[in-house]
Formats: C-alpha cells, structure tokens, sequence
C-alpha cells in the first residue's frame, strides 16, 4: 500500500514537475558511467586501452575548455598551444633539467596557467569570433615558435623525446598500461570533480553572470576583468596538467601535434559532447578518438568529413551538445513511457497534458 | 639589387593572391558580419578546378580559368542558400561552421581529386621570362598581377561609383535601414558571397599558374587574407588591397633579410596585435554590423 | 571571491565531504594502479621482487609465465610435421598525411621478402621448416594510434619482432615499448645512433639490445650522398653549396647534418634556409639563396616538395646545378614538368638504390619483383613510383632469417639479437651487408643519378670508396659546422 503511494507520487512527480532527472537516474548513470570506465582495462585490448588513456587526457584539456565555454561563454582555439606548454615544459625540465614527473606535473600547470592568463587580456577588448580568431593566431604562433625556438637544440631536431617516462609512487610502479590508465582516471575524476566544485561555487555563478550579460554584471559590481582572467587561468591549470601527461604518455612530441588544427579539435570535442552536461567534454572526447576505431571507418577521410559535418550540424541544429540532446531524448521516452503507463492503469486521471 | 627586386616581384605576386581573397573576406564581412574561413577551400577548388579542366581534360587553361571562376561562384552562393544564411544572426556560429565547411571541403577534395591528397601542379600558362637586370620575372607573375589589379580596379569602381555600390555601401552600414530603404539587403548578401567567390575562384586559378598546390593550402592563405583584411579595417576593399600587398612584400622581404623560417608568423602577429590595439582595424572603413 | 559567495550552496561541510571525495579518488586510483601493475608486470620483473607484490594477483603471473620458451619448445618436439610460424609485426604510416607514400613502400619491401621465403617453401631452423606471417598496422599517421598500435602488437597478439614505424619521433617512442619487453625491433630511423638517439655501443648490449637501425648512420649517408651529389655536379673544392630544408625536426636533423658534411669535402657553405612546412611557393626562399651567389644548391628531403623547389630554382636560375633529394629517375623522366633537357645538371639522389634505372644486376632483379608485386607488370608501374624505399625492408627480412637460423630458434629474441650482431649477408643493398655489432646499425652505398640534356644515367657510389672513412669525415667535424663555414 505504501509503496503503491510512494510510485504513484514519483510518476505524478515525473509528469508534472519540470522534466528534468530524478535522482535515482543520475545515480545510475554516474554509477554505470564511472564502472565502465573503471572496468575497461579488464576487457579491451592493449590497444584499445592505450587510445581510452589517451582520450581520458585529452578530455581533461576539454574540460579545461568547458570551464571557459560552458561558465564563461568563451570559447577558444588555442588549447592545443596551452596544452603544447603544459606537454613542452614537462618534457623540457625532465629532459634537460632531469625534474621528475612529479615535479615537472605542477610546473607544467603553473605555466600553462599564466599563459592562459595572458590569453585572457585579449578577450578583455575583443569578443566573440574576433577573439576566437585572435586565439586561432595564438595557436599557430604556438606552434611556430616551437618549431624554431628555444636553445634546446635535441627539441629542435626532432620533438622532444621523453625518455622512462613515469616513476615509482610510494613503491607503486607506474610503467604497465593498466595503471597508467587507472592513474588516467583518477586525473579525469578529479579533473570533472573540480568543474563541478566551480559550476557549483559562487565563481561559477559570477561566470554565469558575465556570459548572460556583461554589461548588466558589470552594472551590479562583478570585476569583468578579473572574472575572465581567473576563469581562463582555472582553464590553462587542465589543460597544462594534461600536457604534461600527454608528453609522458606519448613518450614523445613534436611541434605539429599542437598545430591550430588541434585546437579546432579540441573545441570540435567541446561542442560535440556539450560544454555544460559534467559528461559532456569526456563523450566528445570519446567519440573524435575513438569513431577511426569503427570498422566502418577505414577510409579516414570520411571520418574527417563527418566531423566537419557533425561541427556544422551541431552548430545549426544542436548547440548544446550530444549529451544534452541524449539526455532530452531519453527523458522524452520516458515520460511517453510512463503517460502510457499511467493512462492504461488509471484511466480517470488523464494525464496531464503540458507542453507536448 | 636585382636580388631586391626579385623579391619585390615575388611579393607583389604573393600580395595579387592575398588581395583577391581579402577582397571577398571583406565584402563578406562588411554585409553579414561573417568571419568566413572556409574562402580558403573555395580558392584551393578554384585551382584544382582549373588544373582539372587544364590537364584531365586536356583543355586550354583559358578555359579552365572561366570554368573555375563560374563554378566556384556557384558554390559561393550555394555555401550562402544552404548553410550561411541560418548564423547570420551570430556570426560566432558563422564563424565555426565556417571551421567546419573548412574540414568538409578539404577531405572532399582529397576524395574527390584523382591525385588524393597529393600536390597538382600547371606548366606555366605563358613561358616567356624577363630578364630585368639580373631579376628573372616570369610572364606569368605579371599577368597574375596585372589581371589583378585589373579586377581589383573594376570592384573599387562598382563598389564606390556605381548605383549598386552605393546601395551595397549603405545595407553594410546598416542593414536593417537599408531594408526599410527599400534595398533588398538579402539579395545583396547573395551577391557579395556570388563575388566573393568568383575572386576567390580567379585567384586560385591564378595562383595555379604560378605554384602548385595542394588541398590543404587554404588555411595558410585565408589567415594572410583576414589578416590584411582586418589591417585595412573590416569592410574596407580599398584599405584591404592595399594591406595585402604590404603584407606580400613583408613576406618576401622578410624571407630575404630576416629569418627565412619565420616569415610564416607575419600574419598571425600583424592580426593578433591589430585585434589587441584596434579590434576594428587599423584604416577605419564600414563597420559592419556589431560583432556579436 | 564576489558578493555572490553568499548564494553558493555550497555549505563548508559539503566542501569536506567533496574534498574528501577527491582524495578518495585519488587513493581508489593509485590502488588501482597498483593493481594493474601486478597484473601487468613481466614475469621477469616480477622474480626481482618476488616477495610481497605477487601475492596480490598470484594466478595472474602464473598465467604470464607459462608462455614462455619451453612450452613452445615441448610443442615443437611434440609436432611431426615439424612445420611452424613465424609472426612479425609491421607498423607504418599507411593513410593520413606526407608519409602514407613512404609506409606504404616501406610495407611492400618487407610484404615482398615474405612472400619469397614462403613460396621458396620457408626456413628451416633446426629440424623445423617455418613460414612467416606479417600483421600488419597503419599508424594512420597520428601517433597515438601508431603508440597503440604498437602495445597492440606486443600485449594482444603476442609477437616478438617489429618493424617500423617511421618517422623519427614516433619511432623513438616505439623503441621505448619494445626494448623493456624484448621484443625484437628494426627500424630505418638514422636518428636511432645520432647524437640524439638511444642506440650506441654502451646501450646495445644493456637497455637497448633487442633495437637495430636498418638504415646506415646519418655520417654514413651524408657523406656517400655529398661526396657522388658533388663529382656528379662537377663541383670543385672552395666552390659554394647552399641548402634549403623544410623547417621540421627531420629536416632540421637532415638538412644541417648535410651542411656540415657539405663543409668537411671543402665546400663554402652557409646556413641552411628552412621553409615552413606545406610551403609551394618557394621564390622568396629561392631567391635569398640566389643572393649567396652559389654554385650549387641542394634540397632535403620531401620529394614532393624537391620537385617543386627544383622547377622553380631553374626558373629563378639560381645555382650552376641542382641536387634534388629522394626523387626516382623514373618519376622525373616521366613528370618532370621540365622535362630532362635541361642545361644546367641536376642531380638526383635515391633514398636507397634508384627503380627505374638500376646501377646494378641485383637491384634490377629486386625492383622487377617489387613491380612484379605492386602492379603486375615486372617492366615497371604506371604512374611511375615519385619515390621508393622497399630496401629500407627487404633485405633485412632474409638477415632476420639468417640470425634465427645462427641462433638456432625463432622467438628466443635475446639470442637472435646477439646472433645479428655482426652478421653479413648477401644482400640488394650490398653483397657484404654487415650488421655492426657495437652501434646495431647497417652501412652501405648508394644511388646517384645525373640529368642534362635529355640524358639520365645513374651511379651506384660505395661505402668503401666514398664513405666517411675513405674520405676522412667525422661526426665531430660535422656537428661543430652545421651552421656552414661562412656565417
């Protein structure tokens, strides 16, 4: 009898209130989500297992871009560069400066953090697709200067190689595929757990603010300046932190893997998977690395003009990402799913019928 | 010296091609507010275009120029009709679909062309070099630059004397007083993108002449064109020749008495440093509708 | 923070509980990851540490272990057929970007070797007759993958020998998978015993045993290259060379390396002018040269792009001659836009021994079974190949064969390492080609051909006659003048 209650009032609940996750939902997603992750290196292939790592650290530099893009409103092309500094200054210290990986770590996030916020000063008088140009530029002179900068003569032969690459952490050998991956992981979770720290905070709300309106925030005595440069500094420290990862797992790399054609990657990513949904970044990753991977998909000049179309189409008909769309969708089902449910066993109360 | 003046008749060259796509960057621009980086791909199909009528089907490059110019022209205006005119209300969307149609068209081509991904080249349409001094100027540099001042001539006049210039001048200024007018703004926004893209399909014919190319040359070339563009003020065809031949002659002169390896940069600093100081531009000229 | 701290939902409890989250999984991560090591860990690394970490996963390491030699030993003697596999891995760029071209012919060289040990009925090694079978990777030219095709290679399908992939970068990274699980690798990467690589006398017999550069070192090709570019050019001591190279790290690498090398045989030389790579136009680049007033130029190492750099050096009349890197004589003669009438003489150097014009009777043999291969026509392909690199393979296939019947097994990768070591067959390349058994790496002549005046010939310039020994050129000397001798 009380159950019987308790079901009815969720059902009601569902079709009434707005339509939106219930709690047990989410918890299955995040549960299914997370055990999946946590279970692929028992049942993939070596190989596949190697591009999952790869795409776990690409999607901590898209969750870098989601915090500027989803928070902010600003989007950018050059997080192939910070992410270039992030991978060049691991490489560079522990190569020619023999710092550890633990070291090297935190210093790749410090200065790929204050070349975010340098980035940000632009974004202060130019905005919109005027900006994302000016950090198209910036991505390419990124690039540039790698290819011919620097003092580091081995670098400028032939990309920087990192060779031995992860060390020992408290007696825990970090050189097998699986605990590089699972180590991967726990970057990732916390890379998503501090997004939703700052979504959360009153520095997400404040992000909010300026994207919706700047002038309104402005007018009310939000720090316009001070906002972006920290939200763009808050994006450099992911971006850096997965450089730096990205170099020790590739053990090597050379100046064309951060060209501007990366950072329109990364941003394709962003878009894909949708910049505000927590699993947005991490879909949109999944899906650029992993599609090549489909048998369909020998040819990778399809795969490339299917990006190129799903870019335009997402702009055009989806723009907030595949997630979210998934998600409308999946909660479109199911609330058809229960109306039916709910007329067949009590005919006299009709659904409601709200905005169908 | 004739070392010097080699270098200038390379940059005038490399300038005659930067300006034919910066004039359709910004006239495009100056109507619809548009970025479009994809004119890039529209110059490289000329080129193929005009290398496929030349030597696939054994025709004259005369002919293959005026294929490429008319097709690409076409394909201009469909890119507008078919996807263009749904961001005209953020040029943002504009802008990254434009990155999009960039990745489309590129893979196509490579699908498309009978060579895949591989470089086309042209014999030079006319052989005759001068000998000036010691410079050696090929014929063909100088028609490619001789026609295209000539074009570049005719649109300035159309732009800035003729009756449609003027309503094109005042839709750009402002759009929607323009419409009230009695101007139909849609269709000139058709137009631009049709003109935009039979220049950006002569300078990939001309370039054809000149050097090779393969498909993924475009970006190198839309970034100078926007670059020029934005240093002349956006909308501003006058300001933007001008700019893109200064930026050719840089190049070469750069190539000639700095590091050679960095020449590629020009462009990204000219256009970072005049987005930071003047976000409109370095000439003023039309403003284009605001940029958001 | 703002104003706005106050509306956060954010209670300080909810803070600790969501930073102690983290730290949990951070901690759930590295437990994890201690896992996956235990799991993943060499039998061999295990029984260094025998004690505490193997009680962990105790059936996993069994499992691990019993792959090991004798089993497929017991099973060999077990067989009365007596007949077996060998499985070799090949990684290379095959689709997307510049050096899918060059994967592609790599993989035909070695496809190629295979397919005649098979039809001549295998190798016998001890009492057992083995065919080989080739898996073959693409890298898609993206590193990642090629890394991930490479663990695949080793961890999935269980295979000890590798060849591949190019370029530098990535196959430097390869060498750091393989070399730890002893698995067998060959690459034709000259970067592997440069100043920069991992192989030299010290590491082929430790950390790097197992790693063999089946290309000669960089001294070795510069110099051979130089030396026949420069007296089939006519080129006379003092006379000036300038290079021009494309500006990324291989053509860094191989473009002053050249310099250096160009400045030992006593000529002028400048700094190399580097274009940026995707360059077509080269005039500015052509004509800064020209401004040295140089005898001769030289361009590294994209074909393609030497194509190009060549048709518009003899507009611009730049040089009194031309070296154009890694083009075939067959390609040239057949698309040269110029066409072989040319006055001033160019230069044309093959990556290895040229295909359509062979120097010799046993690269004629090998080129008309490559055509044979590639296109079913041994008189030649059409359109003719812009470059080839099959013996960058070939003949290593048969030195490989060579070393496991020395060593007497084929998956023992440590004794055919060391059966490799100094072995010399006879090859296409040369007919003594020497695996040196202190830098791991082979030597070798090459490929030079002439073209003037409507005629091609090639020259085949030997290891003994103009390698850097017999013309006293050495890496020091080299590496102290990459920037050229007039600065």
């Amino acid at each position: 009898m009380q159950m019987k209650t308790v079901a009815r009032n969720h059902i009601a609940d569902a079709l009434s209130g707005p339509r939106r996750w219930t709690t047990v939902e989410r918890a299955v997603v995040i549960i299914g989500v997370g055990l999946f992750i946590l279970l692929i290196p028992e049942f993939s292939t070596s190989r596949h297992l190697f591009l999952a790592t790869v795409a776990g650290t690409t999607a901590i530099a898209v969750y870098g871009l989601a915090v500027i893009f989803g928070q902010a409103g600003i989007l950018s092309l050059a997080h192939a560069g910070l992410w270039a500094i992030g991978a060049y200054t691991g490489a560079i210290f522990f190569r020619e400066f023999g710092w550890s990986y633990w070291a090297v770590l935190p210093l790749g996030i410090v200065f790929a953090s204050i070349a975010a916020a340098l980035l940000a000063y632009p974004a202060l008088r130019i905005r919109g697709h005027f900006f994302l140009i000016a950090t198209f530029g910036f991505g390419e002179l990124v690039r540039i200067v790698l290819e011919n900068g620097g003092g580091f003569e081995s670098g400028r032969r032939l990309g920087l190689i990192v060779q031995g690459g992860m060390p020992d952490f408290f007696g825990i050998g970090l050189q097998s595929a699986s605990s590089i991956y699972y180590v991967t992981v726990a970057y990732l979770a916390l890379a998503i757990l501090a997004v939703y720290l700052i979504r959360r905070s009153g520095f997400g709300a404040t992000m909010r603010a300026v994207r919706e309106n700047e002038d309104l925030s402005e007018s009310i005595g939000i720090r316009i300046a001070r906002t972006k440069i920290l939200a763009f500094t808050m994006s450099g420290a992911f971006t850096g932190a997965a450089g730096v990862h990205y170099a020790f797992l590739l053990k090597h790399i050379e100046p064309s893997l951060f060209g501007a054609q990366d950072g329109i990657e990364l941003a394709l990513m962003v878009l894909l998977g949708g910049a505000v949904p927590l699993l947005g970044p991490l879909l949109g990753a999944g899906v650029v690395l992993f599609v090549p991977e489909l048998p369909f998909a020998e040819n990778p000049n399809f795969v490339q003009i299917a990006y190129g179309l799903a870019l335009i189409l997402l702009i055009l008909l989806l723009p907030r990402g595949l997630v979210s769309g998934l998600k409308a969708l999946y909660v479109e089902a199911r609330d058809l799913l229960i109306r039916l449910f709910a007329s067949v066993r009590e005919p006299p109360q009709a659904p409601r019928s709200e905005r169908t | 010296m004739e070392i010097f003046l080699q270098q200038v008749i390379n940059g005038l060259s490399i300038g005659a091609v930067i300006a034919l796509m910066a004039l359709g960057v910004t006239l495009i621009f100056g109507l619809t507010g548009l970025v479009m980086f994809a004119h890039g791909e529209l110059l490289v199909i000329g080129g193929f275009l005009a290398w496929f009528v030349t030597i696939q089907l054994s025709s004259s490059f005369w002919l293959g120029l005026l294929f490429a110019i008319v097709a690409v022209g076409l394909i201009g205006v469909a890119l507008e009709r078919g996807v263009f005119r749904f961001t005209f209300d953020s040029p943002i969307n504009g802008f990254i679909v434009s990155l999009g149609l960039i990745i489309v068209l590129q893979h196509l081509l490579v699908e498309l062309s009978p060579v895949g991904a591989s470089i086309v080249d042209l014999p030079a349409p006319i052989t005759t070099v001068f000998d000036l001094g010691g410079a050696r100027i090929p014929a063909t540099r100088v028609l490619v630059v001789g026609a295209t001042l000539a074009v570049v001539a005719l649109m300035l006049w159309a732009i800035y004397r003729s009756g449609h210039g003027r309503a094109l001048r005042a839709s750009a200024i402002d759009r929607d007083t323009a419409a009230l007018m009695g101007i139909p703004v849609r269709r000139y926004i058709m137009v631009v993108f049709l003109v935009g893209s039979l220049l950006a399909g002569l300078g990939g014919a001309l370039m054809i002449g000149l050097f090779p190319i393969d498909p993924f040359i475009g970006g190198r070339f839309v970034i100078k064109a926007f670059a020029v563009a934005l240093a002349g003020g956006l909308g501003n065809p006058l300001g933007a020749i001008l700019a893109a031949f200064g930026l050719g002659l840089a190049e070469a002169m750069g190539t000639q008495y700095f590091q050679p390896e960095w020449s590629e940069s020009y462009a990204f600093i000219v256009m970072i440093i005049i987005l930071l100081v003047r976000p409109r531009g370095l000439l003023t000229g039309l403003q284009g509708p605001p940029a958001r | 923070m703002t104003h706005l701290d106050t509306d956060s939902r954010l209670t300080r409890w909810r803070w600790m509980g969501l930073v102690g989250a983290a730290l949990a999984v951070l901690v759930l991560g590295f437990a994890l990851a201690a896992c996956g090591d235990d799991e993943d860990e060499q039998p061999a690394a295990a029984q260094a540490q025998p004690q505490q970490e193997q009680q962990a996963q105790p059936q996993a390491q069994e499992q691990q272990a019993q792959p090991q030699p004798q089993p497929e030993a017991q099973q060999q003697q077990q067989q009365t057929a007596n007949t077996g596999v060998v499985r070799i891995g090949s990684v290379q760029p095959l689709s997307g970007g510049g050096l899918a071209f060059y994967g592609k012919s790599e993989e035909v060289g070695l496809l190629l070797a295979v397919e005649q040990i098979n039809e001549a009925g295998g190798f016998v090694v001890g009492d057992t007759t083995y065919t080989i079978e080739v898996v073959a990777r693409d890298t898609r030219s993206d590193d990642a993958v090629g890394i991930a095709a490479v663990q695949e290679l080793i961890r999935d399908e269980g295979i000890k020998i590798i060849f591949g992939p190019i370029p530098h970068g990535i196959g430097l990274a390869a060498s750091e998978l393989t070399q730890p699980e002893k698995v067998l690798h060959l690459m034709s990467l000259s970067i592997l015993t440069s100043e920069d690589g991992v192989l030299n006398p010290e590491t082929s017999q430790t950390t790097h045993k197992w790693l063999f550069q089946i290309e000669p070192s960089e001294l070795t090709r510069s110099t051979i290259t130089a030396a026949g570019v420069l007296e089939l050019l006519g080129a006379e001591e003092g006379d000036t060379s300038v290079i021009i190279a494309t500006d990324d790290p291989s053509g860094q690498f191989l473009g002053r390396f050249y310099n250096g090398v160009l400045t030992a045989l006593g000529q002028k030389t400048y700094p190399v002018v580097f274009y940026p790579p995707g360059t077509t136009d080269f005039t500015p680049f052509l004509t800064r040269l020209k401004g040295l007033e140089p005898d001769w130029m030289h361009n590294w190492y994209i074909a393609a792009d030497s194509v190009l750099i060549a048709e518009q050096a003899l507009e611009l009349e730049v040089a009194r001659g031309y070296m154009v890197f890694g083009v075939d004589p067959g390609w040239w003669e057949e698309n040269f836009p110029g066409g072989i009438d040319n006055e001033a003489p160019i230069v044309l150097a093959c990556i290895n021994l040229c295909r359509a014009i062979n120097s010799s009777e046993r690269s004629r043999e090998h080129y008309q079974a490559v055509n044979e291969f590639e296109c079913g026509n041994p008189d030649g392909c059409s359109p003719a190949p812009l470059t080839d690199i099959t013996l960058w393979q070939y003949d290593y296939v048969y030195m490989l064969v060579a070393a496991m019947q020395k060593a007497g097994t084929v998956d023992d990768t440590t004794a055919i390492a060391e059966a490799l070591e100094g072995i010399t067959i006879d090859g296409v390349l040369s007919s003594t080609l020497t695996m040196d058994p202190e830098w791991h790496r082979v030597a070798h002549g090459y490929d030079t051909c002439r073209v003037q005046l409507g005629e091609i010939s090639c020259t085949n310039f030997s290891l003994e006659e103009y390698g850097p020994e017999a013309l006293g050129v050495t890496d020091e000397f080299v590496l102290a003048n990459q920037e050229g001798s007039e600065q």
